[in-house]
Formats: C-alpha cells, structure tokens, sequence
C-alpha cells in the first residue's frame, strides 16, 4: 500500500466537492474503485474517462490502470482538452 | 434600397443621433440627408420625426410613432449561443452577454440591459444567426 | 454566382481601383489565404524583398465571414515572410473580416508605400487614405481606442513600425501574430485599417443556410470538445496533457516535461485568475480566456504563451505569463516566436555563447526586454530578428528551434512526430496548425496515435493539412473542426480499451487515409459529422462544393503556396528541423524519441504527389486544375 495524495480537478470536482484527499492504495484502479464507493458510479465513470497522471506524466507512462503507486505520489485527474 | 429626407426637415437632428448606423448627416436648422449606400431601412428616423419629413424606400411617407410603442427585442434566451452578433449590431451597446452566476458556469446568453434606451431598429434580431430574437410590441410599418 | 470584390491599393501613388478576381481563381481557390496566395504569385515578381516597397500585402476574408455561421470570424492576411523568405500568411478572429464585407469588400490588395503613416478606411465601398501621424507610435489598444468605436480595425502596434521580424497586426484583442507581416505594414507607413459598412453579405441559399446553421450550432454544443472542454479550459487546458506525455517544450526544447507545469495550466487559470470565458463574434464554442490584470478585466493567454512564456523558459509565474501575453498584443508582436526567440537567447546565456541579460528560469525583466525588442533598442534589435538570425550570427543552429525561419510551437515533436513532420512541411514554416495539428492526434487529444511511431503519420498529415487549410479558407476557425473526432471516443473516454486499440492500430491505416484521399471525386455528400464546412459554403456560395471538393481546396492552398515557395527559392532542404530534434533523442534510452525525417519526409513527397524536390508533380497539378501553374518556379 502506498500513500498518494489524489487531486481532482476540472469538472470532477463537481462531484468529490473537494479538491483532493489523501489515499493508501496500491494502483490507480484502487482509486477508481473508492470514487465508485464514496461519490457514485457518475463520478467513477467521469473519473475513467479523463487524464490521469502520477507526478504528472501519463499513467500510461507505467501501466495505465494497473500502474503500481509509491509513497508520496501526486496523482491527478484532469478534463481532456485540445487547443491550437 | 434607403429612406430619404424631404424638404420638410427642419433640421433638428433628432433623426440622425437615434440612426443605429449613423447614416444621417446635417447641419442644425438644415434639412439633413440620408446615406443611401449605408441606409438600412430600419424605418427609426421616421418614426422619430415630427415633421414626418422621412420617406421610405418605396416613397410612401413614415408616420410619427411615439416612443411607447416603438419595438422592443425580445431574446430567446434558452437557445442562445452568445454568439455575440447581436452584441455587435447593436451600436448603442444596450446588449451584453450576461455574466456567469458561478465561476466556471457556461449559462451566458445574450441580455437587453437597457431597453429604454432601444431605438427598436431590429438590427440586433437581422444579425442573430439562430433566429431567436423577435421584435415586439411596435406599431405594424 | 457573386464574385468577390477586391480592391487594390498604391499606397505610394494613391491609386485605388477594382481588382477583377477571375471567376475560375473563384471556383478553385474560393478566398482566403488559397486565393490570396494564388494572387500574390501573379502580384508580384520572385526575389522581391518582403519590406519592398512593391511588395503586396493581401488582407481578405472566406465566403462564411460574416455570415454569422458559427466560428466564422477568422480573417486572413497574405504576404511575403520576412522570417523564412517564403510565403507568409496569418489568420486572425473577430469583427475585422465582417466588417470588411459589409464595407463592401471580400478583400484589399495592397502595395506600394506611403510618404507619412496613414490609415486606410474602408465605408460603404469607398476607399480613403487617411492621414495617421498622431496614432503613429502608439500601441495597438491606444490605437484602436482612437479610431471609429464602431469599425473594424486592424492594426499594428511599435513592433510593426519597428519592423520586427515577428511582429502581428492586432484586432479587438485578438492578434494575428505570425509570419511578420505587421512589419510589412510598417515598412509602408501603414499604421491600420478600418472598415464600416451595412452591406448584406450574399448568401445563395439563405433560408436553408440559416436552418444549416442552427443544426450546426446544435452539434458544436453538444460536442465534448466544442462544447465542454474548450469552453472550460481554452487551450490553455493543454498545459498538463502535454506535459503528461512529455510533448511540452521545456528549457527550449531541450526537454519535453516540467515538473512545475501544473503552475501554470489551463485548469489553475480557470481556478484563481480566470474571470469568465468569452469568444470571437459569431462562436458558440467561446474558448476565449479573461482574466484579471491589475484590476481590469483583459483576454487571457493561449496555450501556445502559456507554455513558451513558462516551462520554455524554465519558468512558471502565471501572472507574469498573463502580462507577457498582453504587452505582446499591444506591443504587437507575435508571443511564439518572441518567446521562442528569447528562451533561444536564454540558452546561448547558458552555455556561455552570448548574454542578451535574459536566463532560464527568471522571467522578471521580459516586459522590459519585449519592450525594447519592439522598439529595436540597443542590443536588442538582434533579438527583434529573430531566432534564425540569432543562430547564423551566434552559432547554436541546431537549437534554434524554427523551422524555415518561422518559430515552431509549443508542442515538442520529439514526442509526436506527425506534428514535426508538420513542423517541417508547413509552408509558412514551423506552424503547427498549417503543419497539420498532429498533435491532437497523437498526444494531447483523445486519441493517441503511438507518438514515436512514424508509421501512417505522413498520410495523415496530409489529410489533415488539406482539410484544415480548407478551413481557414473559408473563414473557419480550426476549433470547429474538433468535432470530426466522433463524440463516441470522448464518451469511451482516452484510457478505455478501444481508444487505446485505435490509436495503436492507426498507425496501420496508411493506405486507408491514401483511399480516402484517392476517392474524393466520388465525395459528393456532405455530412455535419464529418465536415460541417462543406455544407455551409455549398448553401453561402451555391457552388457545387462537397467535402471532396472541401478536401480539394485545401489541397490546392497547399500546393500554391509550395509554389509560391519554390519560386522564391525554398527548396526541399528547407523541409528540415534542428538537429536538436531529429538527432538527440528526447529521452537519451529510447532512440526512437526523435523526429525521423528520413522516414516521414519521401513518405510524404509521394503522398502530397510531389517529387523528391518537393515540386508538384505535373498529373497533381492537373488533377487539382492547376496545370497553370505547371513549373512556374
């Protein structure tokens, strides 16, 4: 189990109604699985579909939902975007 | 297609500081003149005109209408986009986009903040896209 | 059928007359920057110097300007590129191009210089060359607010009467920043242009345009993109995606990941200094940032500043990144490449070439530095020239990070080489809007097309240059082109398996894009899914455009603005990057993060029907109608 910090941004945060909270987990789906518990599959299934970074590179930079955390980690959650 | 003045003015210029597109020129006390290129037909100098020296694109001459019932936009405002055509046609800045009532909110839409001072020129709901402004409550041309 | 008017200006004799656009330059390039592009090149003679006083600068609009369609306001200006000596055209929002319609003109073709500054007005079709002195060195809000509050403007601020080499024109607040041509404008004394007039825009099929319309608005709303994530976070939201993938540009490109981007992204603006959002007329999409700059309410900076007045240069102080971007656009000059410039100066600082008093990681003196970059002060004006010239007189070719001459963005290719390839290829130079926006496609979108991977890329930059150049041609902003990523995938979301599948399985579709482009004479439909655009300009000009025929236009910009290139010298080693990016990985234990030229370039070639030298081959030209052209280079 690894302590991360878990911060929610953009319009996510419409549904945890905080910013971030600390969690003990050990991969990113264990998150996913307490936003399903705390803040109903809405929020679960928001959360899934946005970029999630761990010290903000792509969890695909490890793997993806199964990407094993450490302690102190920064996980984030943010609304996807495209720009010019 | 334009309105134009007789020689009826007698130049007090009530006509061209209400014209939306700024189309009236002349001197006080001179009979004024309409730019036909830039005219838009929106009928606001005749109405405004006591002398009822305005003509309009087809001759006939505007009667006087008092400013109770000149026309006032009514916007949609459920299917506005904020698209801000509206905003822009209306020189005299009486349409604004509404602010958001929360930080982040995207219900904005376009808003009559002044509709006393309204000329009731329509050009706001000629130039909305969507279709979703209607002039009500004036006189029938 | 309404040809459009345009109107040529002298500015030296103070000739103004008529200028016949020929109804098949009409009918195969429609307006904008394809047509303006297709005039310049019978304008002017090959070789001309662009501050020439017979250089041609061309300022016109797309037949949807004005319209009111949705995200119509994007006007053009055409002319020669002082950065890469090839063709220069910059794309810009607001009332302008309306206005200029309504004023009675499509276009105004000018040339020559004038004795004093001066100002051109357009009103009711009537063209005067108005005297200027007293708006002569003021800045462009100063300017403006002296003009008629009710007309169009365009205008350039110090940059531009200084002919910095990066200097735009602004308009409202909106800015058209690249290529230089506020410089072109300084160097014939013209300080702006103003349009007014009350003309109604032809339209062939007006009721069933306008039923169109509300279809199309209804569609962008309900787009994730159009609808949600632009609105929220701008392009400024783009910050920590790119970061995410390691594509930001850091330290000037010699890295592509900054710890501290979170900073100074879209979702912290939206959180503290962000006000509203807001947009250019007739857009429902309003991706437009304000915000709060000592006490007032001013527009907010684009992904594109964020990332260069922040992480390119080590940096990440959102207020200042807030009053960098503003004292641009009064300033008038282009904040990618200005900022661009100075992180290249930042390095040379670093590794001990040449200090022009700005470093890595402190952005505390750059008002001052932009300030007297556009006043040319001092040893500054070396800086006002650009990063291209900092690089042949310095040295440090390899990281000076244009391409052509012409600043790239804030995407690093290394980590999405479509979007290098578009770098490379753009005809404007390092654009990567012209270049393709590869980017959205493999990394910082939904979707991602394995970034390292150069296989397909070629295909699908071409498909996507052709069609967003068509765009822009006619008076289309880029965003409203966000929605031919089916909505599903923002639904599915970018972590979902069949996402994923998709963009690791398009690397494959190759042949698939090549089909698609090989099958557009049979495109005779237009779909709202696919490319909105057609539709709009079939109903607003009642010729028989397709998305086909779409695809074609901008393939024919493309190809005519290559031409223009070739005639003025650019060859196909111009359609090159620094070494930086094509030879030192951006992460020194996978080799395959660099931008394999090698690989993509001939791939390309033979897409686009060029040969080897990047030349048009004869059976393109004849195909898109252009035989005319037929080695006019």
């Amino acid at each position: 189990m690894a302590k991360v910090v878990v911060k929610y941004r953009g319009l996510l945060v419409d549904f945890t109604k905080l910013d971030e909270e600390v969690l003990n987990v050990n991969q990113i789906k264990d998150i996913l699985k307490h936003i399903k518990l705390c803040y109903g599959p809405e929020a679960e299934k928001k959360a899934k579909s946005m970029l999630i970074t761990i010290d903000g590179d792509s969890m695909f930079m490890r793997k993806g939902f199964k990407s094993k955390l450490n302690d102190g980690e920064i996980v984030q959650f943010f609304p996807i975007c495209g720009g010019g | 297609m334009s309105h134009s003045i007789t020689s009826d003015c007698m130049g007090c210029s009530a006509c061209s500081r209400l014209c939306p597109v700024f189309a009236i020129e002349g001197e006080r006390g001179k009979v004024h003149a309409v730019n036909q290129k830039r005219c838009v037909d929106c009928g606001v100098c005749g109405k405004a005109c006591s002398k009822q020296a305005v003509v309009d694109a087809s001759g006939k001459r505007v009667n006087k209408v008092p400013r109770a019932n000149w026309a006032k936009p009514v916007i949609n405002q459920g299917a506005c986009s904020a698209c801000q055509m509206c905003v822009e046609a209306c020189t005299l800045g009486l349409i604004q986009v509404t602010l958001p009532q929360y930080r982040g909110s995207l219900e904005v839409y376009a808003q009559m903040n002044e509709p006393k001072k309204c000329v009731g020129c329509g050009l706001c709901a000629r130039a909305c896209p969507l279709g979703i402004i209607k002039m009500v409550g004036g006189e029938e041309k | 059928m309404t040809l459009p008017n345009y109107m040529k200006i002298n500015l030296s004799t103070g000739e103004i007359a008529p200028y016949p656009i020929p109804e098949e330059y009409y009918r195969k390039f429609l307006g904008g920057k394809a047509l303006a592009a297709r005039l310049l090149l019978d304008l002017t003679p090959a070789g001309l110097d662009p501050l020439d006083p017979e250089m041609v600068v061309i300022v016109n609009t797309g037949p949807l300007n004005g319209t009111g369609a949705p995200s119509t306001s994007r006007f053009n200006l055409t002319s020669k590129n002082i950065a890469t000596g090839g063709i220069a055209s910059s794309n810009c929002g607001g009332t302008f191009g309306g206005m200029l319609r309504r004023a009675g003109y499509e276009g105004l073709i000018i040339t020559g210089k004038a004795e004093n500054p001066v100002r051109i007005d357009v009103s009711d079709g009537d063209i005067s060359i108005l005297d200027a002195g007293e708006l002569w060195g003021t800045d462009t809000e100063h300017a403006q607010e002296k003009l008629p509050k009710h007309a169009g403007k365009l205008v350039i601020g110090p940059g531009g009467e200084n002919m910095v080499r990066f200097a735009g024109l602004a308009s409202g607040e909106r800015m058209a920043g690249r290529c230089g041509i506020g410089a072109v404008f300084g160097s014939k004394n013209l300080k702006a242009i103003t349009a007014y007039g009350t003309r109604e825009i032809p339209i062939a099929k007006r009721e069933k345009f306008y039923k169109f319309v509300k279809r199309w608005v209804k569609f962008l709303k309900g787009h994730t993109m159009t609808g949600d994530a632009l609105p929220h976070f701008g392009s400024a939201g783009l910050v920590n995606k790119a970061n995410a993938t390691h594509a930001l540009p850091t330290k000037n490109f010699q890295e592509g990941y900054y710890a501290k981007a979170d900073k100074v992204s879209g979702e912290t603006l939206a959180e503290t200094l962000l006000t509203r959002n807001s947009g250019c007329i007739s857009c429902p999409i309003r991706c437009e940032r304000r915000v709060m700059m000592d006490g007032r309410e001013v527009k907010g900076p684009e992904f594109e500043t964020m990332g260069f007045f922040g992480p390119n240069m080590g940096a990440h102080d959102l207020e200042t990144i807030i009053r960098l971007n503003w004292l641009c656009d009064i300033l008038g000059l282009d904040t990618i490449s200005a900022a661009s410039t100075i992180s290249f100066a930042m390095e040379l600082e670093q590794r001990g070439i040449k200090d022009f008093g700005v470093k890595f990681g402190d952005v505390s003196n750059l008002e001052d530095v932009l300030r007297k970059i556009a006043n040319r002060e001092g040893i500054y004006t070396e800086l006002a020239n650009g990063s291209k010239w900092l690089s042949e007189k310095y040295g440090g070719k390899e990281f000076a990070m244009h391409a052509k001459g012409l600043e790239m963005a804030s995407y690093e290719p290394r980590r999405s080489v479509g979007m290098g390839l578009g770098y490379a290829t753009s005809n404007r130079g390092g654009c990567h809007l012209n270049g393709g926006y590869m980017a959205l496609l493999e990394c910082i979108g939904v979707l991602s097309i394995r970034p390292t991977d150069h296989r397909a890329k070629a295909e699908w930059t071409v498909f996507m240059q052709n069609a967003l150049e068509a765009m822009s041609t006619a008076g289309c902003c880029l965003f409203s082109g966000q929605t031919f990523i089916p909505q599903i995938l923002f639904n599915l979301g970018p972590n979902h398996w069949i996402t994923r599948l998709l963009g690791k399985a398009a690397v494959h579709t190759g042949l698939v894009v090549r089909l698609l482009l090989a099958i557009r004479p049979i495109m005779l439909f237009n779909t709202l899914f696919l490319m909105p655009h057609a539709e709009a300009l079939r109903l607003a000009t009642g010729l028989p455009i397709f998305t086909g025929e779409f695809l074609n236009i901008g393939e024919r910009s493309y190809n005519v603005e290559r031409i223009y290139n070739l005639r003025e010298g650019l060859t196909e080693k111009d359609d090159a990057l620094p070494k930086r990016l094509t030879d030192n990985p951006q992460d020194p234990s996978d080799k395959n993060t660099v931008v394999p030229m090698d690989k993509l370039l001939p791939k390309y070639y033979q897409t686009r029907g060029w040969n080897a030298k990047s030349q048009p081959k004869e059976r393109t030209l004849k195909r898109l109608g252009m035989i005319d052209l037929w080695q006019k280079w």
